[in-house]
């Protein structure tokens, strides 16, 4: 089975890196998208459908936070898995973003293993329920 | 109000950062601990960026030219990185590095990070510092690479 993966990041390199260590680790992947900030994800999930979505916190425009309330807020996307991928290590943050229904947390600097594990665990979750 | 940190704690965050991004992201093992580099004049990439939250102040980072293509090529997967690509991963790295820096300081709290500024640096000239900067330098082949954080005295 391969899934559809929307990566959202303000970063052209971050992206790369994330869709490469993906690739690299051997996670079946059927299409990858992606998006430079919150407005610009929200215009592709308008056309497209993905099975989860790794999104960066801080970028311009709409950041991930709204972001992920906008998701949560759409009874079409509130069920999407969500995994948020930041520098932002805090605990207050980490808690604020799983209380939004952020299903993993995987905080930069990051292992490919840990990437994969994160993203497996959540797709997990998703088929469990 | 936030408590007071010891330029200790700042240190080690700083040092504990840099080699996890360099080495679970870039791939890249330091040789070690290294003086900061002398008045011999190396082309380099330096990255700042500002923070603001819980805690204000500035980040940067200053990678000489080979280790630099070295870098953005082990980090990007392209073998020949043109300019442009090396500054966009040096910015990325350089938000990780201050992130992970500011997340390991104890009791910091939220904090938001400005974008990173690249600048290549292709001729001599003097680079102010401001003096209560922490930094850190390692060795890389031949190549020293830095990163200093500063806070602000409103912060």
């Amino acid at each position: 089975m391969s899934f559809r993966v929307l990566i959202v990041d303000d970063s052209h390199a971050m992206r790369a890196f994330i869709r490469r260590t993906l690739e690299a680790s051997g996670f079946e992947a059927g299409d990858y998208f992606e998006a430079s900030d919150g407005i610009e994800a929200l215009d592709l999930l308008d056309r497209e459908w993905v099975d989860i979505i790794l999104t960066d916190i801080n970028m311009p425009r709409l950041n991930g936070e709204e972001f992920v309330r906008k998701l949560a807020a759409n009874g079409l996307t509130k069920a999407l898995p969500i995994i948020v991928v930041s520098t932002d290590a805090t605990a207050t943050r980490m808690d604020h973003l799983r209380e939004l229904g952020v299903r993993g947390y995987l905080i930069k600097p990051f292992t490919p293993e840990a990437l994969r594990e994160q993203v497996e665990h959540a797709l997990e979750v998703q088929h469990a329920g | 109000m936030q408590a007071e940190v010891s330029i200790q704690d700042v240190h080690l965050s700083l040092s504990q950062s840099v080699l996890d991004v360099l080495e679970s992201m870039c791939f890249t093992m330091v040789d070690g601990p290294a003086e900061p580099p002398g008045e011999d004049f190396v082309p380099r990439i330096e990255v700042e960026l500002s923070f603001s939250g819980a805690r204000r102040g500035d980040f940067w980072l200053s990678f000489p030219g080979q280790t630099s293509v070295e870098i953005a090529a082990a980090f990007s997967g392209s073998e020949c990185p043109d300019d442009e690509k090396i500054a966009d991963v040096m910015s990325e790295l350089a938000n990780i590095m201050c992130g992970a820096t500011l997340s390991r300081i104890p009791e910091n709290g939220l904090f938001d990070l400005d974008s990173p500024v690249a600048t290549w640096i292709v001729e001599q000239r003097s680079i102010q510092r401001l003096p209560q900067a922490c930094r850190v330098d390692f060795q890389i082949g031949p190549e020293v690479v830095s990163a200093g954080i500063h806070f602000r005295a409103d912060a």
